[in-house]
């Protein structure tokens, strides 16, 4: 559970630092990848090749886990900034839930979807 | 003229007061105070804060024309013909113009603001300690601060969490002794800041440099001082 | 809770100190006395920081001799020649021997005084300082730039926040509690919370007065709105008299027209001041050392140049500082506080063009009569034939402005004021530690042995509602004393003009008298505290009139046309005036320090 008498301050700062960093130079590339796709492609197809074939599916995951890191803390300072005091732990459990929601949801997809 | 000013007390469902003034009464040069105290000896129960009459104090900060200031130095000329009073926002009104800086002031009381030099040689008084003119002038733009509250009270930050942001003021404080060649506390000093709650809920849109009397930058300090965190 | 009369409750609170004000005077005093453990209380009308010490620019003398040669002994010579010899020579020697130590531990405490080049505090030149006895010119006044005393101010209320000091912030004091029977026994204070008019009774073994000035008794003045001399009401109607009410410091530099204060900094940084005609008339005044003559000097240059028609501006009623030909950055580094000033409230820009100034009301020498340890003294026969030996009050301190030791006598001296401030705060500070030490046991005064019944007897009028038709306010009233004062007991004075102050200070006494409040409100009731502040105002206002009337001389700031020169045969004596009969005694001024030989009186000529 989090409280957020806990949170961190010059650490959380600092990833979001990195994490936006890296989502900067990755998000180029990954218009650059993406306009390279043939223009039919299956989801399958597209999985597959980018976690077998070359190493920009494991960017896309530390891109990801990034992603992740910067909306939790630009998240957690909204919810800290505009939600009641009294309902920010749950606000804030909730938010962090529905990121692991979705974070379980996409692992599950490319799971499903790996055709090797 | 008219001079509009919100009105409370809580006896009465609050209201704002509209004062017809005649301009032939306004001498030139009159500062927004000297207005305040004419309306006063009409109607003594204005209410509002007042000492020092030369922006020195800082007991006289409202919110005039939707801009925080202090009206001793504010120009009546420069207002136009339509001044809108109100109490600082962000804090308690206790009685028309005058709010309550209890939270401001505990904020301010918080950081510890008060020099820790090395004891063994602040002890003595044989000896001054020594401050280079350049050491000296980095504290130029943090200690002049007077207290009055324009900044914080300006700052989306410090209303939605008065009791966690130690503010703009309070920072600014903060700054004056960490960059204070005397000082030995300063990585306590950075270090009671770590947290989501504290120095990391300015956003730096820079209300508190645009509402400070005295021209002080406390957004820079503020953004100066999560350098020497993150550097730490 | 006790109930008295039907209306008025009060809560009751026990101290070991109760500290009236916190300036730079009661905070230091506060500091000293919570360190050592003691339960302390500082009573003050304002926020801690809003005190009028935040006002102070120039800075604090001290003889640490960091530019140039310096040495207490100059200092002591300069500040008993300053006063015009009217100032007690043991105080002042205790207060700049005092000085380098009470300085250093400022700094220690964190006020950022400005540096030179080697580190050490910078210094600059003020009026009236020398090095070897009056032979060049010193450099003395330790500054933070030109905000030396929002520094001071600042630091000592960080440090006692930290020393966990309690604070009855925006309470006024009303009156001093008194034992009732023979003695004068003082026993703490009546107060009330400005916010909800609630009061209190704050029982303390000792009683420390450090209310400030009384600035605020003319119409043209330098001081804070508050500045409203309540100390001196409130010893004065505990039976105490008022000690050298006649000399009131009339600032040279003042914005003309308006009274904020251009402090002597500029001066001692070089500026110049010119008449109409664009001379630098100062040499025909002070050949010596010219601006940096002592202030009333100074001032009465310019009232005397206004008068022989050579003011400037349309009604030739100013004179003008220039500061055009200094250095730029002098005037942005160490004068930026007055560079504002000058801009907000004239719209000049000291680097481009001088400063319209004329003398404004600034400081009162007067005040409580003490000794060396802040204690508050009196005569103990005021009018027998032993009126010299004095006796102090019981329980009672003052120290800071409102306070007569006295350092400054007839004239102060720039800078001294901080000084003073911070000096004797410490020095009462140890006396009252040293009483508690010796007899640490509780008071023994109740209720009924005290004069809290007449004290509420007193207060109930204000309860009272005013008649609604009555063109009687307080401001009106207020407004009336500043001009009697202005007008008759101005820079120059003379016997029929102060004559005429006695006269309608007594008339405006009786208006007072009838005053009633229309605002009846119980929250921040500002009609009713400025009726309390008259009040004291008018006390202070009528211990002046009658005590310049009685002085038939010149000496320092009191000066008199029809009296021009001093006379140390008939009045180099302090004044001492009773308000109950409106009654002047006088006492030995005190010509003898402990470590110098004497400063025999001299004719004084800068
Ligand atoms: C503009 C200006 C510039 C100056 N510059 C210099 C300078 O450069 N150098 C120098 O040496 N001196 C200077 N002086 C003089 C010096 O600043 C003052 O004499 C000194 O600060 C007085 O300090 P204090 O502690 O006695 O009183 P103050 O600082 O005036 O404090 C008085 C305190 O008493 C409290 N008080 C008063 N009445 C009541 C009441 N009824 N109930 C409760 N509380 C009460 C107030 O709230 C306040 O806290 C200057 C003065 C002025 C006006």
């Amino acid at each position: 559970m989090i409280h957020w008498q806990n949170l961190r301050g010059a650490a959380a700062h600092r990833w979001q630092r990195y994490s936006a960093l890296y989502l900067a130079v990755y998000t180029p590339l990954l218009a650059i990848y993406v306009a390279q796709l043939p223009e039919q492609n299956s989801l399958q197809n597209l999985i597959g090749n980018l976690f077998h074939y070359c190493i920009f599916g494991y960017l896309s995951v530390i891109a990801y886990a990034f992603l992740l890191v910067h909306l939790w803390v630009g998240g957690r300072d909204i919810l800290i900034d505009y939600l009641p005091r009294p309902h920010l732990n749950l606000g804030l459990n909730l938010y962090l839930l529905s990121l692991f929601a979705i974070s379980l949801n996409l692992g599950w997809l490319i799971i499903d979807l790996y055709p090797y | 003229m008219q001079v509009l000013i919100d009105r409370y007390h809580p006896d009465t469902s609050p209201y704002t007061q509209c004062y017809d003034v005649d301009e032939s009464m306004l001498s030139e040069g009159m500062m927004l105070l000297q207005l305040l105290q004419h309306l006063r000896e009409q109607d003594p129960s204005l209410g509002f804060r007042s000492s020092c009459q030369e922006g020195v104090c800082g007991s006289d900060g409202m919110n005039i024309n939707g801009k925080n200031g202090l009206s001793c130095i504010t120009l009546v000329r420069d207002l136009g013909q339509r001044i809108h009073l109100r109490p600082l926002p962000g804090f308690a009104v206790i009685k028309d113009l005058i709010v309550d800086l209890g939270p401001f002031y505990q904020h301010y009381q918080a950081i510890k603001p008060r020099l820790a030099p090395e004891p063994s040689v602040a002890a003595d008084l044989g000896q001054e300690l020594l401050q280079t003119p350049e050491e000296r002038a980095k504290l130029d733009g943090s200690y002049e601060c007077i207290l009055c509250g324009c900044c914080s009270s300006s700052c989306p930050s410090f209303w939605w969490n008065p009791d966690l942001f130690p503010g703009p003021a309070a920072l600014l404080a903060v700054q004056r002794f960490v960059v204070d060649s005397r000082d030995i506390q300063r990585k306590e000093r950075l270090e009671a800041l770590n947290s989501a709650t504290s120095i990391f809920r300015c956003r730096h849109i820079q209300n508190c440099t645009a509402a400070c009397p005295k021209g002080l930058n406390p957004s820079r300090a503020i953004q100066a001082l999560k350098h020497e965190l993150l550097s730490q | 809770m006790s109930a008295l009369s039907q209306a008025l409750t009060y809560q009751t609170f026990h101290f070991d100190v109760v500290i009236i004000g916190a300036g730079g005077a009661g905070l230091r005093a506060a500091l000293a006395l919570r360190q050592q453990g003691h339960k302390v209380a500082v009573v003050s009308k304002v926020f801690p920081t809003r005190s009028h010490t935040v006002s102070a620019q120039g800075g604090i003398n001290a003889a640490l001799g960091n530019a140039g040669d310096d040495q207490w002994q100059w200092h002591l010579y300069d500040t008993i020649k300053g006063s015009d010899y009217l100032g007690d020579q043991d105080a002042i020697e205790v207060m700049c021997q005092d000085a380098p130590k009470i300085v250093r531990e400022l700094e220690h405490m964190g006020v950022p005084f400005s540096r030179q080049e080697d580190g050490k505090i910078y210094q600059r030149a003020f009026g009236g300082q020398s090095q070897h006895y009056g032979k060049s010119q010193a450099k003395r006044t330790c500054a933070a730039a030109d905000r030396t005393g929002h520094a001071i101010l600042h630091a000592l209320y960080q440090q006692n926040l930290h020393a966990g000091t309690e604070i009855f912030s925006e309470y006024f004091a009303l009156d001093l509690l008194r034992q009732n029977g023979s003695d004068l026994l003082i026993c703490g204070v009546l107060v009330q919370n400005l916010q909800t008019s609630e009061l209190s009774v704050l029982w303390a073994k000792h009683t420390l007065l450090a209310t400030g000035g009384a600035g605020q008794i003319f119409r043209t003045n330098s001081n804070a709105s508050i500045n409203t001399g309540d100390g001196l009401g409130m010893a004065q109607r505990a039976g105490i008299p008022l000690q050298d009410m006649e000399f009131w410091q009339f600032h040279p530099t003042g914005v003309a027209g308006k009274g904020m204060l251009i402090s002597e900094a500029t001066r001692g940084e070089g500026g110049i001041l010119r008449n109409a005609n664009g001379e630098a008339f100062m040499g025909r005044y002070a050949p010596k050392v010219k601006e940096l003559a002592s202030r009333d000097v100074v001032t009465r240059a310019i009232a005397l140049e206004v008068e022989q028609g050579r003011g400037c501006g349309p009604a030739q009623d100013h004179v003008l500082l220039d500061l055009t030909h200094l250095p730029h950055d002098v005037i942005e580094n160490r004068l930026p506080g007055i560079r504002e000033i000058s801009r907000t409230f004239l719209g000049i820009d000291p680097l481009e063009a001088p400063i319209p100034i004329f003398p404004t009301c600034h400081y009162m020498m007067g005040g409580i009569p003490t000794n060396l340890e802040g204690q508050v003294i009196l005569p103990k026969q005021p009018m027998g034939a032993n009126h010299s030996e004095q006796i102090a009050v019981p329980g009672l301190f003052a120290i800071g402005e409102c306070a007569c030791v006295s350092v400054h006598g007839a004239n102060r001296l720039g800078g001294n004021s901080l000084l003073d401030i911070v000096v004797f705060g410490r020095r009462a500070a140890n006396a009252i530690h040293q009483a508690l030490l010796m007899a640490p046991h509780e008071l023994a005064v109740t209720e009924d042995t005290s004069n809290i019944s007449a004290l509420l007897q007193r207060y109930q009028r204000w309860l009272e509602p005013a008649n609604p038709e009555t063109e009687l306010t307080v401001f009106s009233l207020k407004t009336e004393l500043q001009k009697i004062m202005e007008r008759h007991c101005g820079v120059f004075r003379d016997q029929a003009h102060m004559q005429q102050a006695v006269n309608q200070l007594e008339h405006l006494e009786h208006q007072f008298a009838a005053l009633r409040l229309h605002d009846q409100s119980a929250l921040f009731n500002f009609e009713r505290s400025s009726a309390l502040e008259l009040e004291n105002l008018l006390a202070v206002a009528k211990a002046t009139a009658y005590s310049a009337l009685a002085r038939q001389e010149s000496r320092g700031a009191h000066s008199r046309v029809d009296f021009s020169e001093r006379d140390d045969q008939n009045w180099l004596k302090h004044t001492l005036f009773y308000a109950e009969k409106a009654q002047l005694t006088y006492k030995p001024v005190n010509l003898t320090p402990k470590h110098h030989a004497p400063f025999v009186p001299e004719k004084r000529v800068y």
